[in-house]
């Protein structure tokens, strides 16, 4: 009698057990999958052809982020197309500034984390001239304004302004 | 002087700021559970507070001296970290909350020597602790990476200390952790109830299982 009351919970608990070892189980497979995975850009790819702005004469801001998105980051992506939209609206509308976003642990973008040495969420603003790296500017403590709109906005106004200035001189 | 004391105490806050921010809150609260897991003893939990805080140096002092002597570059081992320990959190936390849960129990039938079956007589679990921080240490999220690589080691390269400053950042790291796994066991003590006491490992185990499928679905299957 004991035994058969108490069976439901047995078969309960062998049930749970097993499911999360299933889990596991896949989830290591996963794991497994993402690590051996080696897709990565062709030898000699330029900057250009890798991240396919508009047009060959184009301003870029890049946002570096992990593939697990958290408030710095996403704050960060919020702020940046928020000024921008505002910033290109103000130049007359078309995409003078373009915002691209790249993710530093996939591994097609490993030969651009090691050009910019981004080990975080960062900002990188690039000017390409005929489909060639002019200017490259790397705000890797942007993310330390992540929880300020106001002075990340301004930070990001100003570097911007500073750098396309630098590329006309 | 002045200089290095407020290095120092730098270190010492933003390891304090690392485990009380919100990006790491899963494995903030996983490892809280696992620490409060230990409340047979308090003496046990002390030592397993230790030994995970020594997982914690180990990792942290590792990565200071290969980074600080410029054997490994700062964004290969941040992406490298992303790419492996991040993601095998989630899995791990699952299996190490099944044996606190006692969903998994391990019978010993083989001779395990002298020293194993002192280990095993005595009840000493607790062992797990040191690479269980070790990992935990190594499992950075975004916002502990930027703190990590881009203030601690700096900070530590600048001043020379490449086992000073991981060590305190450490000490900072663990502290909150430890703080209030002991307001847990102690809560659960003074009420004086039983069950909960008994229960408590139990609880812990299921936290982390929670935790670690959550850090799974998000890291791994989404």
């Amino acid at each position: 009698m004991n035994y058969l009351a108490k069976k439901p919970a047995v078969i309960a608990v062998n049930i749970i057990r097993w499911v999360l070892l299933v889990f596991v189980l896949a989830s290591l497979v996963i794991t497994i999958y993402r690590v051996s995975d080696r897709k990565s850009v062709p030898e000699g790819i330029s900057l250009f052809e890798q991240l396919q702005p508009d047009s060959r004469d184009q301003v870029m801001v890049v946002l570096f982020h992990f593939r697990e998105r958290c408030e710095t980051c996403l704050n960060m992506e919020q702020y940046t197309r928020g000024f921008l939209q505002d910033y290109n609206r103000g130049k007359g509308g078309d995409d003078s500034v373009r915002f691209q976003l790249e993710v530093i642990n996939d591994n097609r973008n490993v030969n651009l984390v090691r050009h910019f040495n981004t080990y975080t969420s960062t900002l990188v603003l690039i000017v390409f001239e005929n489909g060639e790296e002019k200017q490259v500017k790397v705000l890797n403590n942007a993310w330390q304004l992540h929880r300020d709109q106001e002075a990340y906005t301004a930070m990001l106004e100003n570097e911007i302004e500073s750098f396309i200035q630098q590329h006309h001189e | 002087m002045n200089d290095f004391v407020i290095a120092a105490g730098t270190c010492i806050v933003t390891g304090i700021i690392t485990t009380i921010n919100p990006c790491p809150l899963t494995t903030t609260i996983a490892s809280i559970g696992f620490l409060s897991g230990y409340s047979q003893k308090t003496r046990h939990m002390t030592m397993v507070v230790l030994l995970f805080l020594l997982g914690f140096l180990t990792s942290y002092f590792v990565l200071a001296i290969l980074l600080s002597s410029g054997l490994i570059a700062i964004p290969e081992v941040s992406r490298g970290l992303q790419q492996s320990f991040s993601l095998i959190i989630g899995p791990l936390l699952i299996i190490v909350g099944m044996f606190q849960a006692k969903l998994i129990k391990i019978r010993f039938k083989v001779h395990t020597g002298k020293a194993m079956t002192w280990i095993i007589k005595r009840k000493w679990s607790g062992l797990e602790a040191f690479p269980m921080g070790a990992l935990i240490a190594l499992g950075f999220c975004p916002t502990t990476a930027a703190i990590f690589f881009g203030v601690l080691i700096p900070l530590a390269i600048r001043h020379g200390q490449p086992l000073l400053f991981p060590l305190l950042y450490a000490l900072g790291a663990v502290l909150p952790l430890a703080i209030i796994s002991y307001l847990i066991v102690a809560g659960v003590k003074t009420g004086g109830n039983k069950n909960w006491q008994r229960l408590l490992p139990v609880i812990s185990g299921w936290i982390m299982i929670l935790a670690g499928i959550y850090l799974a679905v998000q890291r791994l299957w989404l």
